[in-house]
């Protein structure tokens, strides 16, 4: 028993030393960015005093709070389609007899697999013949795109899981199947649909390339666009670096950590279906 | 799981996500189309290439203020990009629906040629006629600034941009590390510079702060050393495609050469590829390096008095020690996208930067205005600049009114600067020799020159 | 919930009523291609045009101005003809192996120490190791990029403990920058490979060690005997999540090194880019956004293949 009790205390050691190696560079960016503001010194000290008036430099230098906002609504607005296209494709693709369903399928899965880099060239120019260039809507649609695939299979799993008998039993009562669908489906897909949410947030709002070209006439940008800018011009100025990076970052994490559960989940199970 | 309780919380949950989805759908239809109201009024978005120099920047925040104030009812909004963000985004830009109505591009056939080439920019000629251009700046001036309509040929043709400062590529040295060596001088020719510079090395401090991480300092090292050998007739044939000239021509060998033989002395800085042009600053600024190669567009340098009043600006010497020639010209100049919605006002832009009003504060705040003041002396005087910066603009003063400015070399095809960026690195790290730089070079630019001839 | 890899679906299991008239049979196909259909257009309209678009131009020649030009398979002969394009390619999978088959070797090294103990406080340890893939790529490039600047924090430990020497501006290093980007990868994939093979190995029936036990086998052998076996279906999620990554990497090229120095980190997500937006030869960044889409899809098709059989 004891070299069991020796073998748990190893097991704790090396995973706390693994969430250590995730947290502690994290950890140095926001001490960072804490620190003598207006340096170009890239050495990490401890002052005696946090400069937390380095995020609001920085939130009037890169103007932090149009570009957050801005981030909000194209990540909001593309994961609230995204779950509405999902959720009925998910369910016609379990629960109905279609022609070429098999086929279907493995059209959006391969969808997966596709980098935005295949599609951005095409993206730009058709989108500028219609006007969706320069334009939130234009990102909005394509990143609800890019968050199809995954969220049609992963409704699609759920509701290929789900119990018939409940179905079943709907349908004897004469629902039809919208009606199954909202009564007796959805509210037992709440965990599925809180992981789509915070997944399809998260990769929205992390992309780069997609609102780098799409909006590049420069009058509005995303948050990570705005950091990567504000980098090119504060290339060395590391506080003030850190304090936009914190600030892009910050509310990923907030939605993150409220939804860790349920990000844990899509990731697991939704990779280990994939 | 409580059925009862989540059917309710769902309904909520679905309208909710419908409502939300409508409402998020509307407020970004409606914000992004955001004005096109009357022609004169609004905001002007005008977008600079100068984020890494703080001094000229604050010069045209205090210039955007004014034109605010005489244009009641304009708002500027301003937005600063580096040079390299501004390179790689300007041809996405301006082929987009929606570019800034006034925005600096490079010159060259990278960026204003194609985009002359590509019917993005608007011809200015209108604008200069109504607005007396052509003669607030001499013809050599406005020259750079002109393509012909296909983008076939620089410096002719119609006015596509004005340049409201110019900068010029020198050498930074600092002097109390040179008195300790023994220095009294700054180097005339290039013999001295090595000796100089072999002086620094033995000495324990670094010879010249350095850094390749941006592209420009390989590009103007590449230029400045051409003219150090070849004279400022060696560097215009390339760029404007005279005399059959060639990368593989004994001036191109010898700079590559030059170069090369920096790199392996350990002349440059430790790490020196890791740093972009703005740390290569910081770094001389704050006492490392004897010398380094920078644009006087950097000046005033970020640092306090005590550091910076030590530091000098001069001009990179030549082989043979003759005559006033450097790198330099008008400063990124202004375009007006064709796409651009008010066109007009943007060119009342222009014309206000480009003024005489303009120069004078631009001077006081240590840039080279393009058109100085007949006698700059006294405002150079009252204007209280560190010792660098007075020495950036005398000494830019004196190029532009008694020698040559140079253009920079990568202007002449549009691979040559991302071409030198990439192989100078390779060449100092041994992946290449000076010949495979020098056909990489010349790769780049012969088969384009070719096509333009062919047509 | 029992771990499944089928890409193809299960049938599904007929549902109530039995046989029934075609036509039901057919308006009930119809009401279901109702559900479907917005999600199709969508997707159809927004993915597969663009991509099938780009396939056309990847065969033309183009700057976006001028008319474009048919010019076959020239812009794929290019890119592999062109040393630098070659490069680019070479440069991805050098990446792959510190993305995917470097952050598989460690997760499972450290996997193999932990087996199937129960760890205390999963969830807090998940939350933190989640966190590197949380963050957005251009955020950790921010972040790395100054970890790993040449007076950085990275340096000045090593300084400190008296390695000065390997000391250096990592991803400015001509031999260096590759690895580097290499190591961010790895760090913002370790932690969550090591959560999804730690679940893996949970749902090991103890029985199973208990037999390998019994059997006298030590923590090695038990090691090759039980647990890699049964955590097979996670090791290849992994791989798949990582190869990707590695390819998809724009963002964080784009704030870390920019392709440099020389042309030591270009990848083919960043020369897509870079061709198509910064020169402008649109014919040859589309086909080599092609042929990256290629590359995905054979390498994901390889991992995937041996479950298949099995």
């Amino acid at each position: 028993m004891r070299t069991s009790r020796a073998h748990a205390l190893t097991g704790q050691v090396v995973v706390t030393c693994a969430a250590a190696l995730a947290v502690v560079p994290l950890i140095g960016v926001v001490i960072m960015a804490l620190g003598e503001p207006d340096t170009q010194d890239s050495t990490i000290r401890l002052s005696d005093s946090f400069h937390i008036g380095n995020f609001k430099a920085v939130w009037d230098l890169a103007d932090m709070g149009s570009a957050l906002a801005t981030s909000f609504k194209v990540s909001i607005t593309a994961t609230l389609l995204t779950l509405l296209l999902s959720v009925p494709a998910g369910y016609a693709l379990a629960r109905f007899k279609l022609p070429m369903r098999n086929a279907l399928f493995f059209v959006l899965l391969a969808g997966l697999m596709l980098p935005n880099e295949s599609l951005i060239i095409p993206l730009f120019f058709d989108f500028r013949e219609v006007g969706l260039a320069d334009n939130l809507i234009g990102v909005v649609l394509v990143e609800t795109a890019l968050g199809l695939p995954f969220g049609c299979f992963w409704m699609r799993t759920f509701f290929r899981d789900a119990p018939h008998e409940i179905t079943d039993a709907g349908r004897v009562d004469g629902a039809n199947s919208f009606i199954i669908l909202v009564r007796l489906l959805l509210p037992m897909a709440m965990p599925q649909l809180l992981a789509l949410t915070v997944l399809s947030f998260v990769w929205t709002w992390n992309d780069l390339l997609v609102p780098l070209v799409m909006l590049s006439g420069g009058r509005e940008m995303t948050a990570p666009m705005t950091l990567a800018t504000f980098q090119g011009q504060y290339t060395t100025d590391y506080t003030y670096l850190s304090a936009a990076a914190i600030l892009t970052a910050i509310p990923v994490i907030a939605v993150y950590l409220v939804l860790q559960r349920s990000f844990a989940h899509g990731i697991t199970s939704g990779a280990m279906k994939g | 799981m409580p059925n009862r309780h989540a059917k309710g919380r769902l309904a909520r949950f679905t309208t909710a996500l419908l409502a939300t989805t409508v409402a998020f759908a509307a407020t970004a239809c409606s914000s992004s189309p955001k004005d096109e109201k009357a022609s004169e009024g609004g905001t002007l978005v005008v977008q600079s290439g100068l984020a890494n120099s703080p001094g000229i920047l604050a010069v045209y925040q205090k210039l955007n203020k004014q034109f605010e104030d005489e244009n009641p009812g304009v708002k500027i909004e301003f937005t600063a990009k580096s040079f390299d963000d501004l390179a790689s985004i300007a041809k996405l830009q301006l082929s987009g629906s929606n570019p800034p109505d006034v925005t600096q591009v490079n010159r060259g056939y990278q960026a204003l040629g194609a985009f002359v080439k590509g019917g993005l920019l608007t011809n200015m000629d209108d604008y200069a006629k109504k607005h007396g251009w052509d003669t607030r700046q001499t013809a050599s001036q406005l020259q750079l600034n002109r393509f012909s309509t296909d983008g076939k040929l620089m410096g002719e043709g119609p006015l596509w941009g004005m340049s409201a400062t110019t900068a010029w590529i020198g050498l930074l040295m600092n002097t109390e590390i040179a008195e300790k060596l023994g220095i009294t001088e700054a180097p005339k020719t290039i013999a001295e510079l090595e000796d100089q510079m072999q002086r620094a090395k033995a000495a324990g401090e670094i010879p010249m702060q350095f850094g390749s991480a941006s592209g420009e300092l390989a590009a103007w090292l590449l230029s400045e050393l051409l003219l150090a050998k070849g004279g400022p007739q060696a560097v215009q044939d390339l760029v404007f495609h005279h005399s059959n000239a060639t990368f593989t021509s004994e001036t191109a060998v010898w700079a590559a050469t030059t170069m090369k033989s920096w790199g392996d002395k350990g002349y440059f800085s430790p790490n020196w590829t890791a740093y972009k042009t703005d740390q290569v600053l910081a770094n001389f600024v704050s006492g490392k390096g004897l010398f380094s190669l920078t644009s006087s567009r950097f000046t005033p340098l970020k640092g306090t008095p005590e550091q910076t009043k030590k530091l000098r600006m001069v001009f990179f010497p030549s082989v043979s020690g003759q005559g006033i020639a450097a790198v330099g010209a008008g400063d990124i100049p202004w375009t007006i996208p064709v796409k651009a919605k008010k066109k007009d006002l943007a060119a009342k832009y222009i014309d206000f930067v480009t003024s005489q009003k303009a120069a004078e504060q631009f001077l006081a705040g240590g840039a080279i205005p393009s058109k100085p003041p007949a006698d700059a002396e006294p405002a150079i005087n009252a204007a209280n600049l560190p010792v660098p910066s007075q020495d950036a603009l005398r000494n830019g003063l004196k190029l532009v009114g008694q020698g040559t400015p140079v253009p920079y070399v990568d202007w002449g095809a549009p691979e040559l600067y991302p071409t030198i960026s990439r192989t100078f690195d390779q060449l100092m790290s041994g992946a290449l020799s000076v010949d495979g730089l020098l056909a990489e070079l010349q790769k780049a630019y012969g088969p384009f020159v070719e096509s333009l001839a062919k047509g | 919930m029992a771990s499944r890899l089928t890409v193809s679906p299960r049938p599904v299991q007929s549902n109530g009523a039995g046989v029934t008239a075609r036509n039901q049979r057919r308006s009930t196909a119809l009401v279901g291609f109702g559900y479907l259909a917005p999600a199709l257009i969508f997707y159809g309209v927004f993915l597969i045009l663009p991509f099938l678009h780009s396939v056309y131009l990847s065969f033309t020649a183009w700057d976006g101005i001028s008319p474009s030009r048919w010019v076959g398979l020239d812009n794929y002969r290019t890119i592999l003809e062109n040393s630098q394009n070659r490069a680019a390619f070479g440069h991805a999978f050098v990446l792959i192996g510190f993305y995917a088959l470097l952050t598989t070797a460690i997760a499972l090294v450290l996997v193999g120490i932990i087996g199937s103990t129960r760890i205390r406080g999963l969830t807090v340890f998940r939350a933190a190791l989640f966190l590197p893939y949380v963050i957005a790529p251009v955020v950790t490039g921010v972040a790395w990029r100054w970890l790993m600047a040449p007076e950085g924090p990275i340096n000045s430990l090593l300084r400190a403990v008296g390695l000065g020497g390997w000391a250096r501006g990592w991803l400015g290093d001509f031999t260096w920058a590759l690895p580097s980007v290499g190591l961010i990868g790895t760090w913002m994939l370790l932690g969550l490979a090591l959560v999804l093979l730690i679940s893996g190995v949970q749902r090991i029936p103890v029985e199973l060690y208990e037999a390998a036990r019994m059997d006298g086998a030590g923590p090695v052998r038990e090691f090759f005997a039980v647990t890699l076996p049964s955590i097979r279906n996670e090791i290849t999620v992994v791989m798949v999540l990582a190869v990707t990554a590695a390819l998809r990497n724009f963002d964080l090229i784009y704030v870390t090194t920019q392709g440099g120095p020389g042309s030591s980190t270009e990848v083919p997500s960043f020369l897509v880019y870079q061709k198509a937006f910064f020169v402008g030869d649109l014919g040859l960044a589309s086909a080599m956004g092609v042929l990256l889409t290629m590359v995905i899809l054979v390498l994901t098709m390889l991992i995937l293949r041996p479950w298949r059989k099995g």
